[in-house]
């Protein structure tokens, strides 16, 4: 579509508290506002510390339109760093992984060492007397702070905190995430499933925490492989002790916890698991770190299923990472996640069970994908261009941590996503 | 029987024109009960026990898989894609057991609601004779993109 505008004005007549305006999905203007005012001002997911472990491992990522390396510095530190020559722009770093002595453009032969400060100008005598090596390094991300591994960049120099923008109910689920290995730290080094599609990155946000679609676009999913994933197949119905819940700050999570604890299958199946050799000793490093009553709650619990506005989404065995290309274009990755210190079968069948659902030739994703090119067309097709998110407002309620939930299948997270949405976009613009 | 580069190329050019048209029963049936099949993602040789795959089955997945493609509801083939593909390069050798390796590659041309793409890759078989039939033990799909962003996978491949 054309572009129609992006100034708070025009945001502010095309959100409502429950809807939202099929034009704020297509409008190329609206677009280019949200790379300015979300993805390059606020927290983005960029990487996980465990990607690069060793001194001079980097990978490459992206903070909205922006390429940047993520790298271990000889101090082990993490930094993210601009992957721009400070001469004329070239790249400096094209592959997507690896280790790096010094990154060096090829343009004219400039060099940078791994903490981004200059390290080499052939003929340098050109710059005269003047020349200050210092101000000619790979430009460091203004902010750059990790929670358990997660690494979050910032191209803002103020802002709040990584600590107050994920909030403690998040922290709390990157903990369960987290504390399925036995050393409580995840590997996130077993390569990525990549896909993109022709639509607008918030149907994937929107998408990745939404409990009422499972059982209708991924019918033919848990008809082919429930019993053999061992889904419960009643979880995402009406009447689902699931919940549907707002984290706060626009994240939020399909909360299987209250349904897993009272599942006398799901008790089974880990009392099964603990019976098997490899589970036993996995259960014993979970229960030495954690005590029995946590580390039950953990199993019990799986992982966590939940998004962290406006990219990043921790669910089942995965990190996924959302990266806005076009206002109808959108790349997902998805690095499934090892457990340090779990036996090798354990391992082993977290990549199976993410391959069966995951990935561009899984048994879920590609429905998905399906659905996100048929509601691109369907936004365009619009007489009453109106989204209504209007599942369960009127049972939705304060939990004991602040949080707000729904019952699974109600549009809460949507809701929660979009309001942060347009606090984000309404908010002044720095300049 | 004896097993020339011609009984396996007729072998392989079956098997291209079963997945070109979604014969999924067919195409199941000529993998062995143990086989394992195998799309690499990222590089061609990973380890599939610490790095993830596309896919990585035995012959359950594999059964789940192509039951999920058949039953109408993969909606990613409504309506399906239409499929034509070049299989060529065949070359094979002895392996243990009485079996074969044959090497492929394939150039695959697809279409679907408005859109066309050009898949290519390289794919290795072991094969064995079984009551007179080849049979596949062992498929593995190296995927020229393997490492790139790519689209919905959910046909034969």
């Amino acid at each position: 579509m054309r572009a129609i505008a992006s100034t708070p004005e025009s945001i502010r007549g095309r959100l409502r508290d429950d809807s939202v305006h099929a034009s704020l999905y297509l409008d190329p203007a609206v677009f280019e506002r949200e790379l300015e005012q979300i993805f390059h001002r606020g927290c983005v997911y960029v990487a996980h510390e465990s990607e690069v472990p060793d001194p001079g491992n980097f990978r490459l990522s992206w903070i909205g339109r922006r390429s940047a390396i993520v790298v271990r510095g000889d101090d082990r530190v993490v930094r993210v760093l601009m992957n721009r020559c400070a001469h004329r722009a070239a790249t400096v770093c094209q592959e997507e992984r690896g280790t790096a002595t010094t990154f060096r453009c090829a343009y004219h032969g400039w060099s940078f060492h791994r903490d981004g400060t200059l390290a080499a100008v052939p003929y340098v005598d050109a710059y005269g007397e003047s020349f200050r090596r210092e101000a000619w390094g790979l430009s460091p991300a203004p902010r750059v702070a990790s929670y358990r591994g997660f690494v979050f960049a910032s191209l803002a120099a103020e802002g709040l905190s990584l600590d107050d923008h994920l909030g403690a109910p998040v922290r709390e689920q990157l903990d369960y995430f987290c504390d399925l290995s036995p050393e409580g730290e995840i590997v996130a080094r077993s390569g990525t499933n990549k896909y993109g599609y022709d639509g607008n990155w918030k149907l994937q946000l929107e998408n990745s925490i939404d409990g009422y679609h499972p059982n209708f676009a991924h019918q033919a999913f848990f008809d082919a492989f429930g019993t053999r994933m061992g889904v419960p197949l009643d979880i995402f119905r009406g009447n689902s002790l699931g919940r549907n819940r707002d984290l706060g700050n626009g994240h939020s999570m399909l909360d299987f916890r209250a349904y897993n604890r009272e599942s006398s299958a799901l008790r089974a199946r880990i009392d099964k698991m603990r019976e098997t050799p490899s589970g036993a000793d996995y259960w014993e490093g979970l229960r030495q770190r954690l005590g029995a009553n946590r580390a039950l709650d953990v199993l019990t619990v799986g992982g966590t299923h939940m998004s962290v506005f406006p990219n990043l989404v921790v669910l089942q065995n995965q990190i996924r990472t959302i990266r806005p290309v076009a206002v109808d274009r959108t790349e997902v990755f998805l690095n499934p996640v090892l457990l340090a210190g779990a036996p090798d079968p354990v391992n082993a069948t977290r990549l199976r069970v993410h391959e069966m659902f995951y990935g561009p030739g899984g048994g879920g994703v590609p429905d998905d994908i399906e659905m996100f090119r048929r509601v691109q067309i369907g936004l365009d097709s619009s007489i009453d261009p109106w989204i209504r998110f209007w599942r369960g407002p009127h049972r939705e309620e304060p939990d004991t941590d602040g949080t707000l939930f729904g019952q699974m299948t109600d549009e809460v997270s949507q809701r929660a996503m979009w309001r942060e949405w347009g606090r984000r976009m309404l908010e002044e613009s720095p300049e | 029987m004896s097993v020339d580069r011609a009984a396996v190329e007729s072998f392989l050019y079956r098997e291209a024109r079963l997945m070109d048209a979604h014969r999924y029963a067919e195409w199941l049936a000529l993998f062995d009960e143990d086989a394992v099949y195998w799309i690499p993602s990222n590089r061609d040789d990973i380890d599939p026990t610490r790095e993830v795959s596309i896919a990585y089955a035995d012959r359950g997945l594999l059964e789940a898989q192509v039951s999920r493609l058949a039953s109408g509801r993969a909606y990613t083939q409504d309506p399906p894609a239409r499929l034509c593909r070049v299989v060529s390069n065949v070359e094979i050798e002895p392996a243990d057991g009485g079996e074969l390796i044959a090497h492929s590659v394939f150039q695959l041309a697809w279409a679907r609601a408005g859109g066309q793409r050009s898949i290519a890759g390289r794919s290795t078989y072991r094969l064995r004779v079984r009551n007179g039939d080849l049979r596949i033990a062992s498929k593995k799909v190296e995927l020229v993109a393997n490492d790139q962003v790519i689209g919905d996978l959910t046909f034969l491949l």
